[in-house]
């Protein structure tokens, strides 16, 4: 039997290869994506690793949760370094500054997208993480070192003056060497500048504090005993780790980002290609099993039993899944390194990355997906291969006796697509986590997918009609020969469709989603800001605080709100932001719907109240008058009267608004997160904008825009996210087109008789191949017009679903016009290699062809 | 509506052929399928080729017809040779002075019987489709199953269909590959008596290849074919002298 496989798959050389690359490119998407993530989480690894590798024990302040990297870390007295150095054990214990503060050079604000600009304290040997390259490092106040990437990339040299964009304003210093970060040869575009610990404290405001205190310890005394009298010494809220562990630690928050979140994420691309490629195969294990019902009849009639039969089709599926599995591992690592591009191009130098490496755990999971997903999509066929009668060898026209079941099969798909939506509507309207409401909607919508796949069929004929009318009023009999193949097997057709219909119907529906999301936040921020200009930081970086009396002096600004907010967390786990603004500056420049209160209860806001988002007050079930308790990262807790409930599903969603005063109380950030300015009336917006951004040259990282240039930049981060989406989508519909093509082949091996029969009275190789491009266009049309019906349907139930949180339904018609405009390109596309082997066909062996 | 001399101009044979030889291999184990085949079928006439299994008279057919290019020799079709003639300018001479019958129908199985008649029409783009097809159908007898797709007709209806098509061009020649081997003898006697028909009423030269001497009995020439050459021409036999002529090549 297996020798009868190797033979037929021999025999179908193009076919096997082109239903193995359907199920290819999915598994080397899977496998790149557990190559790249690995790759990533080694490097950080790696980084963190070398360093620490001179800390014995360090001492940090305690964080609970994080509370938005290093925009706001929490500091410790200085004071506490000679504590710690008179502990029993400790050598030497050094204290540690870390910033962030991109370089300035020749007045040029140095801006990496994705990294951050790391402004570090000197430590002395052995707590160093950099190297020194070229010169020395800095002796006095007014000198830096810098990594040797910015310094080559701006073409700084020894000597060089450059700025410092510092919470303080630009600090003009000098170079006096250059290093290398943790022996790791690359760090992307990360900036490191290196500066006196009094420099860095003057610059970031943190005189008499540090980040944390890094420690050496005497010989013979283990870094874990160290820390445990060094723990012992010192008062609570203070965490004290050595040196392997903060590494570990620190790693850990990075690897769990990329394991919880970019893992799963480009895996579900990699599962929805495969769930393309699945549709592929079963398409072309049924039309293969529908053109062998001969060979599979003479098998009968020589003895093989139903099982045989069945064995041999799903052994062909093994085999092909077996060979998907290994060029897939292959093409993975060629995947994972398209990826890494991608991300270079998208954030520069954002991502550090570790060699490739094979590993015996994803080799396996390579194979296991290719044959998994190929035997299970033949499992079908298969069966309706083993019921082929062994008359079949001997009559022509035989046909294979249906299912009992199957003349319930619109019923079953309609149960499916049933299911699918109730779990969609579950997924939206449950109050579990979001993984696990994401993996419900998923599956939810797969169902929708498989059951329009089976329902499809019932609608090709009218919709071949629709979409071929144009054809079939072109000259010549090429337009209505292919509609009518396109509809002498509505179930082939169909499933060809599906297989596009799916990457079609998910990129429509994530553009419809991004339109809402887009149209949502610019509502948002139409009716909630009533001011004119918002200044903000670059690379999600906090505005120095400074810079908020710079935009308040500056003519023609009347009202300024600075908003600074923590992350924080009730009693019970529930996670909240907190935002502390002036309230009478608030109460002016934010319109706010009101559930409970008005704009009186935030303008009269005193320390101890706060008014709440109205979601966040049903999750905590808090009303007017009540108190609510927040705890902070750090270890604080700071209890509040809710004075006031208001409606914002966008921009304060889940939030708690407190004083300035208030937010003191308990809260650490010093920093806005943004700043809203309203202009004089009478004055012109956009110049006082202008006033505004040279007021603000001392701080770089700031950037002023008006409302509606927000708008733009909010929408334009929307479509580069959606862009990237796209372009992982667009494996699918690659994938889909392997799959039109493989029908096209088989279809005209099928036909091949008929084509001959067609030259022979006369029609032309060029008609020939308008015939067959018109019929792909029609299958790609098809798929293209449902998958985009689908895609708008499923957007406007999450739509539906998301209403609470604010998101409207939106149609892109544009863009839907375009996905359909690439689906008929994509059907012409596919065309090609079938209609040149069509008409290469000699008419007098087609005649001749049984 | 058809009289005798309505072909499709000139005045010279229809189909004609010079020093025609086909051979198929090389060196050693070439095989000559025709060898030297010089005949000419004047516009008018219904002819047989006959011969035994592998005789040449299907490799005659095809050369005659364009579909296979012969070695040595020369093809003219209605005064055009086809030697030089580009794929797609033997296409439109396919379409327009030839017609195709098959001994399997050859139909398209997804369209009705009208659409099929219809079918090198379109392909040619040409207007006034609906009543050229309505004609040749009623002539065939089969204007009330005109509707029905190919599997709903009986093998004989399914090639008065593929007749049908092949006369709605108009053609000069039409040439009929065992145009009765899949058909019961009754089936088999209307499908000759239309091709006879075609000749004496519309003027078209039909050359059928065909095993069956009563087949060969209905056409005004039977051309007789052993080892690729012809080894017989005579005008106007009956079934028992074609009998014998074949039985004395084909001794099994």
């Amino acid at each position: 039997m297996i020798r009868l496989i190797l033979a037929g798959l021999r025999q179908r050389k193009l076919r096997a290869a082109l239903t193995a690359i359907a199920i290819l490119l999915g598994v080397a998407m899977v496998t790149g994506t557990l190559v790249l993530t690995s790759q990533i989480t080694r490097a950080f690894d790696e980084i963190f690793q070398a360093a620490n590798s001179g800390v014995d024990v360090r001492v940090s302040p305690r964080v609970d949760f994080e509370s938005g990297g290093l925009r706001n870390v929490p500091t410790l007295p200085e004071s506490m370094v000679q504590q710690v150095q008179g502990v029993d054990g400790v050598k030497k214990a050094v204290p540690e500054l870390a910033a962030l503060g991109s370089p300035v050079v020749n007045g040029e604000y140095v801006q990496s997208t994705g990294a951050p600009s790391f402004v570090f304290s000197l430590t002395p040997d052995p707590f160093r993480a950099t190297q020194l390259a070229s010169g020395s490092y800095p002796a006095k106040s007014g000198q830096v070192a810098v990594n040797e990437g910015l310094a080559s990339s701006q073409g700084l040299s020894i000597g060089s003056r450059l700025g410092i964009a510092t919470r303080t304003g630009v600090k003009q210093v000098t170079l006096t060497g250059t290093v290398t970060f943790a022996n790791v040869s690359s760090i992307g575009g990360t900036t490191i500048v290196i500066a006196t610990k009094e420099d860095v404290q003057r610059w970031f405001g943190l005189e008499g504090r540090v980040n944390s205190i890094a420690v050496q310890a005497q010989p013979g005394v283990s870094p874990q005993a160290l820390a445990r009298r060094i723990s012992a010494a010192l008062p609570r809220g203070v965490e004290v780790r050595t040196g392997q562990q903060d590494a570990a630690d620190q790693a850990k928050q990075t690897t769990e980002a990329i394991n919880t979140f970019l893992r799963p994420a480009l895996l579900a691309f990699g599962v929805i290609a495969l769930f393309v490629g699945a549709f592929i195969i079963f398409n072309t294990f049924s039309i293969t099993v529908a053109q062998r019902l001969r060979e599979l009849g003479l098998l009968r009639t020589i003895g093989a039993s139903r099982r045989q039969v069945m064995a041999s089709v799903v052994g062909e599926a093994f085999l092909i899944g077996l060979l998907a599995g290994v060029i897939g591992l292959f093409a993975g690592y060629g995947f994972a390194a398209l990826l890494v591009w991608v991300f270079d191009v998208l954030l520069p130098g954002g991502i550090p990355v570790a060699s490739a490496e094979l590993s015996v755990g994803i080799a396996l999971t390579a194979l296991l997906v290719g044959v998994l997903v190929s035997v299970i999509a033949a499992v079908i066929p298969a069966v309706r291969a083993s019921r082929v009668p062994p008359v079949a060898a001997l009559r022509e026209g035989a046909e294979i006796p249906r299912g009992r079941l199957s003349r319930f099969s619109p019923v079953f798909s309609g149960l499916i697509a049933a299911v699918g939506i109730v779990l969609i509507v579950l997924g939206l309207r449950s109050e579990s986590a979001a993984t696990q409401r994401l993996l419900v909607m998923a599956v939810g919508a797969l169902l929708v997918f498989i059951a329009m796949g089976g329902l499809l069929r019932y609608l090709v004929p009218a919709l071949a009609r629709a979409i071929g009318w144009p054809l079939e009023r072109l000259p010549g009999a090429s337009g209505s020969l292919a509609r009518q193949n396109a509809t002498r097997n509505p179930a082939r057709t169909a499933a060809t469709a599906a297989a596009l219909m799916i990457g079609i119907g998910l990129v429509a529906f994530v553009a419809v989603f991004a339109q809402g999301l887009k149209a949502s936040v610019t509502g948002a921020i139409d009716t909630t800001l009533r001011g004119d200009l918002i200044i903000s930081g670059k690379s999600f970086q906090a505005i120095p605080q400074a810079s908020v009396a710079a935009v308040r002096a500056t003519p023609g600004v009347s009202d300024v709100v600075a908003v600074l907010t923590d992350p924080a967390r009730t009693d019970a786990g529930t996670r909240t932001t907190v935002f502390g603004l002036d309230p009478s500056a608030a109460a002016r420049g934010l319109a706010f719907e009101w559930v409970d209160g008005s704009s009186d209860s935030l303008r009269d806001l005193t320390p101890r109240e706060a008014v709440v988002e109205q979601s966040f007050a049903d999750t905590v079930g808090a009303t007017v008058g009540e108190e609510v308790r927040l705890r902070t990262g750090g270890g604080g807790t700071g209890v509040y009267r809710v004075a006031g409930i208001f409606r914002d599903r966008i921009l304060f969603e889940d939030g708690v608004i407190v004083s300035q005063a208030g937010f003191a109380r308990a809260f650490s950030a010093r920093d806005p997160i943004f700043v809203l300015a309203a202009v004089d009336p009478g004055q012109d917006p956009v110049e006082v904008k202008d006033a505004v951004a040279k007021a603000l040259t001392p701080f770089p990282v700031a950037e002023v825009r008006t409302n509606a240039e927000y708008r733009d930049e909010i929408s334009s981060r929307v479509d580069s996210i959606l862009y990237l989406l796209y372009v992982l989508l667009a494996m699918s519909v690659v994938i889909s087109l392997f799959g039109i093509v493989n029908t096209l082949v088989l279809s005209i091996t099928e036909r091949t008789r008929e084509i001959g029969m067609l030259r022979a009275i006369g029609l032309t190789r060029s008609q020939l191949r308008r015939m067959v491009r018109y019929e792909s266009v029609i299958t790609s049309g098809i798929g293209g017009v449902i998958g985009i019906i689908i895609g708008v349907a499923l957007a406007w139930v999450f739509s539906l679903g998301l209403e609470d949180e604010g998101i409207v339904f939106r149609i892109p018609w544009l863009q839907l016009l375009i996905f359909l405009v690439v689906a008929v390109l994509a059907g012409v596309l596919a065309a090609v290699l079938p209609a040149r082997r069509a008409a290469k066909l000699d008419p007098l062996d087609a005649l001749h062809y049984e | 509506m058809g009289d005798a001399t309505a072909t499709n101009g000139g005045t010279g044979p229809a189909v004609s052929s010079e020093a025609l030889g086909r051979r198929y291999g090389k060196g050693e184990a070439a095989i000559d399928a025709l060898a030297d085949v010089t005949i000419a079928f004047p516009r008018g006439q219904f002819a047989a080729v006959m011969g035994p299994s592998g005789s040449g008279k299907s490799t005659l057919l095809h050369c005659l017809a364009g579909l296979d290019r012969p070695t040595s020799g020369a093809v003219t079709i209605d005064g055009t040779p086809l030697a030089g003639l580009s794929d797609r300018d033997l296409t439109v001479l396919r379409r327009s002075s030839i017609g195709f019958i098959f001994q399997s129908f050859n139909l398209l199985p997804m369209i009705s019987a009208r659409e099929n008649v219809a079918l090198p029409l379109r392909i040619a783009g040409e207007g006034g489709v609906d009543d050229r097809v309505d004609a040749v159908l009623a002539d065939v007898g089969l204007s009330d199953r005109a509707g029905h797709r190919p599997a709903e007709l009986s093998g004989g209806q399914q090639q008065r269909v593929a007749i049908a098509r092949a006369l709605v061009t108009e053609p000069t020649v039409i040439f009929a590959d065992e145009p009765t081997g899949n058909l019961d003898s009754a089936s088999g006697q209307e499908i000759l008596d239309l091709l006879r028909r075609a000749v004496d009423e519309r003027g078209r030269t039909v050359v059928m290849v065909t095993h069956d001497p009563r087949a060969a009995s209905v056409a005004d020439r039977v051309v007789l074919l052993s080892d690729g050459r012809v080894v017989m021409d005579r005008l106007g036999m009956d079934a028992d002298q074609v009998y014998d002529a074949v039985r004395t090549l084909d001794p099994a």
